[in-house]
């Protein structure tokens, strides 16, 4: 049945075809073509072309009608907004994609202006001035690494020569670092940085650069050593001279144990 | 006449339901029986266009489609009925019921090339129903499409907290279970005789 219909159908389009490669020329002038289509009589494609084109105009105008008769409308601050958005759909904000954040932050007062985090203050600005809401200042986050105990302090445990990814080494009696909670230094953090702020430093530490971060958070996901963490960008160096001072004296030891104090040393300029 | 619409609509409804049965509307079977709530929902917006679509089907076939002998074009003139349908009905939601489009407005984007909606002008217009025969088998399709709906749905809430081994979790088990339930279906085979 299903054969019968395609080549129906199949004749019907080459008919239609023909009709329109000669012009609307009637179809039993049209010739060998008309012959070659076979035992569809001319009438059936009519009958086809016409009540397909009525039913089309026919739903498009009721389409249309119901369109205009039930409009709806859309503030347009929401497109705008939307655009102003990076348009990444990260799902930072809490909302279902950029589209619901920017309904929510025009249509419900309650909504911060500031939570987009890959767009930072700048976006915050711009959509303050679309909605007409008062940007509070976006404390901007950053990306920031506690480990400072790089390969020139830290000792080896034993010789890794696996696969030079940290989610591989740490599978290998936790990574050949003696200690045991510092960075591997693989650069599993910088493979998985979409935006390219991770550089490896000399001493095999992840660096970061803070203009780059947005704060997504791949990194802290990615690493194994759970040695990255999302700060305020202010804090974001602070600290660092102080686990360095640990890290040089800890790190050099056969067994540290001290990765807390590095830790501390990190939280206590806070 | 009564009684053999009554057939019609249990017949569609249990013994040729159209997941267990048929295997027809599987992606969307799969895809919202996660939740409860978005089967509950899926369910209803089937029902209600199902039940539309086929009475709209059903008046094109005999009005239009018969007269002219171009019952050939089944599937292209249904597809273009039932996409004009729900996008009517979803602008006229939107307006009318908002509350209600938030809830349903998703599904009946999904709804408008579904492989259930389309399947059942087609049956009915290849059984020659009358129209009420047409609308007890809409309304029973959606009804069985929904008691399997809320069945995978309930089923897979629990799974959630079910040992299942790590190679089946997600989608095979579920794939297991839909066999499963297939299966216990057939028992409904032979239970009416048209």
């Amino acid at each position: 049945m299903y054969e019968q219909m395609t080549s129906i159908l199949a004749q019907i389009f080459s008919h239609a075809i023909h009709l329109i490669s000669n012009k609307l020329v009637p179809l039993a002038e049209a010739g060998g073509a008309a012959q070659a289509a076979g035992n569809v009589p001319a009438s059936t494609v009519y009958t086809t072309l016409i009540v397909l084109a009525a039913l089309g105009i026919v739903f498009g105008i009721a389409l249309a009608v119901v369109a205009a008769r039930f409009v709806v409308k859309v503030d347009p601050r929401v497109e705008q907004v939307r655009e102003t958005l990076p348009g990444a759909n990260c799902g930072a904000c809490g909302f279902a994609g950029c589209m619901g954040y920017a309904e929510n932050v025009v249509g419900n007062p309650d909504v911060a202006v500031s939570m987009c985090a890959p767009g930072k203050s700048a976006v915050a600005e711009k959509i303050a001035v679309i909605t007409g809401k008062k940007a509070e200042k976006v404390e901007p986050k950053i990306a920031r690494v506690f480990c400072q105990g790089g390969t020139s302090l830290s000792q080896r445990k034993f010789i890794y020569t696996g696969v030079q990814d940290c989610t591989a080494a740490v599978l290998a009696a936790g990574g050949d670092k003696s200690c045991e909670y510092g960075c591997l230094g693989f650069g599993t953090c910088m493979r998985a940085c979409p935006f390219g702020a991770i550089t490896m430093s000399k001493d095999n530490l992840p660096l970061i650069n803070q203009d780059k971060c947005t704060a997504c958070g791949k990194c802290v996901a990615a690493c194994p050593k759970q040695v990255i963490e999302i700060a305020q960008a202010s804090k974001a160096g602070r600290g660092t001279a102080a686990a360095s001072s640990v890290s040089r004296r800890a790190c050099a030891a056969s067994r540290c144990s001290t990765f807390s104090r590095c830790r501390s040393a990190m939280y206590r300029v806070r | 006449m009564w009684q053999h619409v009554l057939t019609i609509f249990i017949a569609s409804a249990l013994i040729n339901n159209f997941v267990f049965t048929r295997y027809l509307g599987l992606c969307i079977f799969f895809g919202v029986t996660k939740r409860m709530e978005t089967a509950v929902g899926m369910s209803f917006t089937f029902t209600a266009v199902m039940l539309v679509e086929s009475a709209l089907n059903w008046v094109i076939y005999n009005y239009v489609m018969i007269p002219y002998h171009l019952e050939f074009l089944k599937i292209v003139i249904f597809i273009g009925v039932i996409a004009a349908f729900v996008q009517a009905a979803d602008t006229i939601m939107k307006k009318v019921v908002p509350a209600l489009y938030y809830k349903l407005g998703i599904y009946l984007a999904l709804i408008v090339t579904n492989c259930v909606i389309l399947a059942v002008p087609l049956l009915n217009a290849d059984e020659n129903y009358t129209l009420f025969e047409s609308m007890a088998m809409a309304l029973g399709s959606g009804l069985g499409f929904s008691l399997a709906l809320i069945i995978m749905a309930s089923i897979r809430e629990k799974l959630e907290l079910a040992d299942v081994p790590k190679s089946f979790q997600g989608l095979p088990i579920s794939f297991v279970l839909t066999g499963l339930i297939a299966l216990a279906f057939l028992g409904f085979s032979g239970m009416i005789t048209l």
